[in-house]
């Protein structure tokens, strides 16, 4: 890719008004040593960043130190960064690796000091989503069913978890996973089915959430 | 259960997250308008995967800006170290070397240390012995001349 030959401030200010199509040029600024380019960059993609390492990890700081990391790596690759995958994909990728490296540890830690998962640490999500038509006890039941689905999911093998996330949460469509992962689409489809099957072997019966 | 069934209901996860082809999307389309089971099999799929937890992250404009903060503060530590942390870590190594190689690279010419001055004044007074034994023997051949 050319090297583009905006440098001045005043091409800065323009591009921190402009959107998301601005970033080959935020890159290429942040190359040449610009660090409010980098910044810009960070602004733009912290919150789905955030969002995939917190869904991956579950907690917040663990999240925040990912998506740090993942940024810290996206600096230190600047020059090699050529554009062959957009910026946002690479991210994601970077993020979730680095999320199912920390799972792994996270698990042979457990294992080490049989500990059990913090079950108590997971966001209870259904609390905002809740139907507040429902009855006091239906609404306890939904989060009660949640946490437990929670608490299965954290049990998954962490690519499993990854690939789950990535699918349902996030909504990527497979072939993006694989290409992500560096997974054949078939083992990607295997991993989305067997976290599924756990589930439902879990939750046999599983009620309508109110 | 027919063996189709198995076949169909192990698609169901795909079928509901839309990763199916089209021939076989169709399959199993027309194959759960027939089966009562299976449509109840893929039912009960949907509401466990309904009832999954959304981590909805909310992340407001003051938070995003506290983080980008951090990221930079961070890249900033660990690419642009600066010279003030560092300078005195430097300083200390470079006293450090110096301390431990110059007493090797500035070693004097070879001097006599003091055993070799221990030694030399052995070997004189080995000479001097030698020398009494001489004035002996002389003094020996003396009076065996004078009988």
């Amino acid at each position: 890719m050319p090297r583009l030959s905006l440098t001045p401030e005043g091409a800065m200010s323009t591009l921190l008004t402009m959107q998301p199509q601005s970033e080959t040029i935020l890159l290429e600024l942040a190359r040449n040593g610009q660090e409010r380019a980098f910044s810009q960059l960070v602004d733009t993609h912290s919150e789905k960043v955030l969002g995939l390492a917190l869904r991956l990890t579950g907690q917040r700081e663990v999240a925040e130190e990912i998506a740090q990391e993942a940024f810290l790596r996206l600096f230190k690759s600047l020059e090699s960064f050529r554009g062959d995958s957009r910026l946002g994909t690479w991210l994601y990728r970077t993020v979730t690796r680095l999320a199912i490296d920390h799972l792994r540890r996270e698990k042979i830690k457990r294992r080490i000091f049989f500990l059990r998962n913090k079950e108590t640490e997971q966001c209870d999500p259904l609390e905002r989503v809740a139907d507040t038509s429902a009855s006091p006890h239906d609404i306890l039941q939904a989060r009660e069913t949640a946490r437990q689905i929670q608490g299965v999911i954290d049990q998954l093998p962490a690519r499993q978890k990854a690939i789950f996330v990535l699918r349902h949460q996030e909504e990527l469509p497979l072939k993006e996973i694989a290409a992500m992962l560096s997974l054949e689409l078939g083992t990607v489809k295997a991993h989305l089915h067997r976290a599924v099957n756990r589930l439902r072997r879990e939750f046999p019966n599983e009620k309508e959430s109110p | 259960m027919s063996r189709d069934c198995a076949e169909y209901r192990q698609q169901l996860t795909l079928f509901h997250y839309h990763e199916l082809d089209a021939g076989e999307t169709e399959a199993v389309e027309t194959h759960i308008t027939q089966c009562g089971s299976c449509e109840r099999e893929l039912q009960q799929l949907r509401k466990l995967l309904s009832a999954v937890p959304q981590t909805d992250f909310s992340f407001n404009s003051a938070q995003r800006q506290r983080f980008s903060e951090k990221v930079m503060t961070a890249r900033r530590r660990r690419f642009f170290p600066q010279w003030g942390t560092w300078g005195g870590v430097l300083a200390g190594a470079a006293v450090l070397i110096y301390l431990l190689i110059l007493p090797v690279s500035t070693t004097p010419p070879p001097s006599k240390t003091p055993a070799l001055v221990d030694f030399e004044i052995l070997e004189q007074l080995e000479l001097l012995q030698d020398m009494e034994l001489l004035q002996d023997l002389e003094l020996l051949q003396q009076l065996e001349e004078a009988g």
